[in-house]
């Protein structure tokens, strides 16, 4: 499924943001990461999931340079990917794409479709007019949607069809890793499973590594071979697939996936967790669930709990454990 | 149980520049008193127009109810005066929806938003309506009341946002409840929170809702019966065990199949089987069954005559011909 060689590496990664209190006039600061670290390997997915705030996004947006990280760094075969400029950053830019969540907003409204597909090749330098013409074809072709949709406008396509086009966007340069931000979360259900098997054709037609991050539990089951559980901009576990699901070992785990809307009938025990007044990346010190967990002890308070790993490949971030 | 609502034929079109969409088209359908129907659907289906069409909450200058009628505990909503409605909504039908912070108002205390629902309709002091408001917001599993009733909206975090709306809903002790999307703003724990909260309400205060979401999963946690649109018309109803267990329309086993399953062998392998196309906008008369051109099942009369929904087997109809 992957080798052993990381294509990337996140060490020791956080980002703070300081936000303006209009009312106040001072500025706060929220560690939309505080300290993540974790590696992707060749040829698998790694699913990314959490809830709203809890970094994954922001995260995405370092690997793929749009955004420079406080402190920490982003290896990527084995360059650190936040000292590249210029051309050497450009470089990397070919390598590594993102797919946005929602395509309405990430496609320009007054380019056509075959002018944001040649944009990159262009932009690149890549060969010459007639090969970047076959190469919008192709790559429409690779997302199923036929050629004539290079003269229309993103305002002239469904949901589904744009990001087709977004996808084909981030494929154009021959990627090796794409990073997938919920790429599937504003589509109907319907739309959003003809994406899925879309992305991961394209991933065994490509070779493509994939960062896949979402809120939906059961779509990053779907997608990935492994997937880190982020919280409060830190990563709480990190296992393959099914270790996650069948053996969760955060409490913050469990919780998300006793939270899934089932299909099925079964008993579920109820849910006893309090909701955060505070938003996220406020705590200083101690474990960032503090207040939210049943299993909460002193240690909890002091301490932010590190990866430690707990079986072959699974590491958890809980003194508890 | 008794029928609390009761809508027949009802179609409620656009007119816009473009044409005419029929965004509800000849649905029937009746809410039982105590019981949680759910809607699902994809955008477009027409679930939200039906909610605001019972509301008559319809934008006024492009959409219309064209024919139909809807009757709540023996009334026609439909043929109501404007000002007689008034008393009903909020009163005795009330509505949530799926964004709490565009649905309360940004500038006033949410205790005084919850005072003004209640003022509006009863003859009561400012200071018992407080009083009520209080023991709503607690009721609803809203912490200190007492103290954050005079908490701006933007104070509060989206799930205590969704119980501010829940209290208001249901403060004046309404018959009906419809919630639109309720939950899906909010993060997966959240959700299962405030389905949590539904479900205990719904059993104590012995209200009826009408739960609208494109979420399968979620309306299977919440209701009793379902009731499956498309192309602004009921395609499948039934009990939602039955529904789960053994779905007819071959747009409800599309809907399903779509859903990523939970166990897989072969996950890496495994593909989704999918439904064909999107959603289409019907602006004109559709003879035949409104699925048709993305049904896999099609058959010649399918693209001709209208199937009805039809009683397949007992409290589980469906409009499909593959049954007729």
């Amino acid at each position: 499924m992957h080798d052993s060689t990381p294509i990337l590496r996140v060490e020791s990664l956080v980002k703070i943001y300081h936000i303006a209190q209009r009312v106040i006039g001072g500025r706060t600061q929220v560690r939309a990461l505080d300290g993540v670290d974790l590696s992707v390997f060749k040829g698998e997915t790694l699913g990314v999931v959490g809830e709203s705030g809890c970094g994954k996004s922001t995260l995405g947006r370092m690997i793929v340079c749009l955004d420079k990280p406080t402190s920490g760094r982003v290896v990527f075969q084995g360059k650190d990917v936040s000292k590249l400029s210029g051309e050497t950053l450009k470089a990397y830019r070919r390598q590594v794409q993102i797919v946005f969540q929602d395509p309405a907003s990430s496609l320009n409204p007054r380019k056509t479709v075959g002018e944001t597909l040649v944009e990159p090749l262009v932009i690149h330098k890549e060969s010459n007019r007639e090969e970047r013409k076959e190469k919008v074809y192709e790559a429409l072709q690779a997302v199923g949607l036929p050629p004539a949709y290079t003269r229309r406008y993103p305002h002239e396509l469904s949901g589904g069809q744009r990001q087709r086009v977004g996808i084909a966007r981030a494929l154009i340069m021959a990627p090796k890793l794409v990073v997938a931000d919920e790429p599937v979360s504003s589509l109907d259900v319907s739309i959003q499973a003809q994406i899925l098997n879309l992305l991961k054709d394209l991933r065994d037609r490509f070779h493509l590594t994939y960062l896949f991050i979402s809120h939906d539990l059961k779509v990053v089951r779907f997608m990935s071979d492994r997937i880190a559980v982020m919280y409060a901009g830190r990563v709480m576990e990190i296992a393959d697939r099914d270790t996650i699901y069948e053996d969760p070992r955060h409490p913050y785990t469990k919780l998300l996936i006793a939270s899934i809307p089932s299909l099925k009938f079964s008993e579920k025990p109820p849910i006893k967790v309090e909701e955060a007044y505070v938003g996220a990346g406020v705590v200083k010190d101690g474990c960032p669930l503090i207040g939210r967990c049943p299993e909460a002890r002193e240690v909890c308070r002091r301490e932010k709990p590190q990866l430690r790993e707990v079986a072959g490949g699974h590491w958890v971030a809980c003194h508890v454990q | 149980m008794s029928e609390l609502l009761e809508i027949r034929d009802l179609a409620t079109y656009f007119f816009t520049s473009r044409g005419v969409v029929r965004a509800v088209d000849g649905l029937d359908l009746s809410v039982m008193a105590g019981e949680v129907l759910g809607i699902v659907g994809e955008s477009g289906c027409g679930k939200t127009i039906l909610a605001l069409s019972i509301m008559r909450l319809l934008p006024s200058l492009t959409a219309k109810v064209v024919r139909g009628e809807i009757k709540f505990d023996g009334l026609s909503l439909l043929d109501m005066p404007a000002e007689e409605m008034r008393k009903i909504r909020g009163r005795r039908i009330s509505m949530i929806f799926q964004e709490p912070m565009t649905a309360l108002n940004p500038v006033f205390r949410i205790g005084d938003q919850i005072v003004e629902a209640i003022v509006t309709h009863q003859r009561i002091s400012k200071k018992e309506a407080k009083e009520m408001a209080i023991g709503m917001l607690s009721r609803v599993g809203f912490p200190e009341p007492e103290k954050r009733i005079d908490d701006y909206p933007h104070q509060l975090s989206g799930g205590m946002r969704q119980r501010v709306m829940i209290a208001m809903a249901l403060v004046l002790n309404p018959e009906l409840m419809i919630a639109d999307e309720p939950t899906t703003a909010l993060d997966v724990t959240i959700q299962a929170q405030i389905l949590d909260l539904l479900r205990e309400l719904k059993s104590s205060l012995g209200i009826s809702i009408i739960f609208i979401t494109h979420d399968l999963g979620v309306v299977r946690e919440i209701a009793g019966r379902v009731a499956v649109m498309y192309g602004g018309e009921i395609v499948e109803l039934a009990r939602t065990e039955d529904l789960f267990a053994a779905p007819l329309h071959p747009y409800t086993e599309g809907l399903m199949n779509s859903i990523p399953p939970f166990e897989s062998a072969s996950m890496r392998e495994l593909r989704l089987p999918t439904i064909p196309g999107s959603v289409p906008v019907f602006t004109s008369e559709v003879k035949g069954c409104r699925f048709s051109d993305r049904c896999a099942d099609r058959r010649e009369i399918c693209t001709h005559k209208r199937p009805s929904l039809m009683e397949k087997t007992p409290k589980h109809s469906v409009r499909c011909w593959k049954y007729a």
